[in-house]
């Protein structure tokens, strides 16, 4: 595992939500597989500055998804092996991040070069 | 536990100690510094510091609590606070260790990020230190339970004092001090507190929070927690082995001095002494890796980060 979560303090979008969809993100997208252990709640709570309840208010939901699966000592695993979007369906989704990003850094007042430069460092 | 012990353990002890403090501080080993690039992380650079030093303080403090213990509790307790002594000092460095890492929890501001990664205690223990570590609990379990046996009540009706063998119906001897309930309730009870404390500090080692999830940080911090992570398996070594050690010389000396003693007691004795001499050299070996603190120093310059891999003794 060397992906990284992140929580932005300054979205508005709730905590929780915001590791719930990157971890949906990373399971589907196949970087989590099946049986792969996720943070211990308490370790992830602290690492990002969260009260543990938020993290796991993110582990039921994804629990209640189908995605992971919780067992007392066991900790919280990947529960199934999701098949990788296809090509179709990830033009899609790569559409809709680029929206969301657009549209805030335009607010920013950031130009389409800047942006560029911005995606471009990013993915570098 | 007697002073006559203690006075035969001195000569023996501070060689050891000489040569812990010779292999922390001068051997080709020890200078090894902890690298770390100053310029990935200066909060990481001045947390370890912060630790460093209640490290350092646990183990002054350890010092003196032990030499107090040593003298204040033996009065009129028959030598009970010189073997607890080793138990405070360890519960002392440990209480540092736990200090040093609760104080450099890193402030959380703007955007935060966490690797996603699970963090487990054995991913930072020592693994030859914490085997034998453990070994000598078991093993300081296993002759408390025995001594504890074998123990009978002294000529002032103290349950647990002195050893007896009945020689013949006419003659019994007597021996003592002898590592029986009087002496082993008390330092069972002192070493399974040390031990649950040395348990409370590793999950503080592993659960104290990450100041990002960049890969070069992350390996750095895990450098610092192993360090973390050795000073505590080495002040509960101490704890223990020289626990051991006081227990095993007292009553190994204790059968070998019963004239009617059966084969087995002086075959057992010579075997307690034998575990005695090793204890000595499993705590000079824990004190010098407590000593060897200063040694992972960062330097300040240094291209990259010791990725992983740290300072292993």
């Amino acid at each position: 595992m060397s992906s990284a979560l992140i929580v932005d303090p300054d979205d508005p979008t709730p905590p929780y939500e915001q590791l719930r969809r990157q971890l949906v993100d990373l399971i589907e997208g196949g970087q989590l597989v099946e049986g792969e252990r996720l943070p211990p709640l308490r370790q992830l709570a602290g690492d990002l500055g969260l009260a543990v309840g938020t993290v796991a208010r993110t582990y039921r939901e994804l629990e209640t998804a189908g995605l992971v699966r919780s067992r007392r000592g066991g900790g919280t695993r990947v529960a199934t092996a999701v098949p990788k979007p296809s090509a179709g369906e990830r033009e899609v989704r790569l559409a809709g991040l680029a929206a969301a990003y657009v549209m805030k850094a335009r607010a920013l007042g950031a130009t389409e070069a800047e942006m560029a430069r911005a995606v471009l460092a990013q993915s570098t | 536990m007697n002073v006559r012990i203690g006075v035969l353990l001195v000569p023996l002890l501070v060689p050891l100690i000489l040569l812990a403090v010779w292999r922390a501080w001068w051997s080709p080993r020890s200078r090894r510094p902890l690298e770390l690039d100053p310029s990935c992380n200066g909060a990481l650079l001045a947390g370890h510091r912060k630790a460093a030093g209640w490290r350092w303080a646990g183990l002054g403090l350890g010092v003196v609590v032990a030499a107090v213990t040593a003298v204040t509790a033996s009065f009129g307790l028959h030598n009970l606070g010189a073997m607890l002594s080793p138990t405070a000092f360890g519960l002392c460095v440990i209480g540092g260790v736990v200090v040093g890492e609760l104080t450099t929890i890193p402030r959380r501001q703007g955007v935060r990020t966490a690797a996603l990664e699970t963090r487990t205690v054995g991913d930072y223990l020592p693994r030859r230190l914490g085997r034998s570590v453990a070994a000598s609990a078991l093993g300081l379990g296993a002759l408390l339970v025995m001594t504890t046996r074998m123990g009978s009540a002294d000529d002032q009706g103290r349950a647990g004092r002195w050893l007896y063998r009945q020689c013949s119906p006419e003659m019994s001897v007597a021996k003592g001090p002898w590592p029986g309930s009087f002496y082993s309730v008390p330092l069972g009870i002192a070493v399974v507190v040390g031990l649950l404390g040395a348990a409370v500090a590793l999950r503080t080692v592993v659960l104290r929070p990450r100041s990002g999830s960049d890969p070069d940080l992350v390996a750095a911090d895990d450098v610092l927690r192993r360090r973390s992570a050795e000073a505590v398996v080495a002040a509960t070594g101490v704890m223990v082995a020289a626990s051991l050690s006081g227990v095993a010389l007292v009553a190994g000396i204790s059968l070998h001095g019963i004239v009617c003693a059966p084969a087995s007691w002086t075959v057992l004795g010579v075997v307690l002494l034998s575990v005695g001499a090793l204890m000595l050299l499993l705590t000079s070996w824990c004190l010098a890796l407590l000593l060897a603190g200063r040694r992972f120093a960062p330097v300040e310059t240094g291209a990259t980060v010791a990725a992983g891999q740290g300072v292993r003794r």
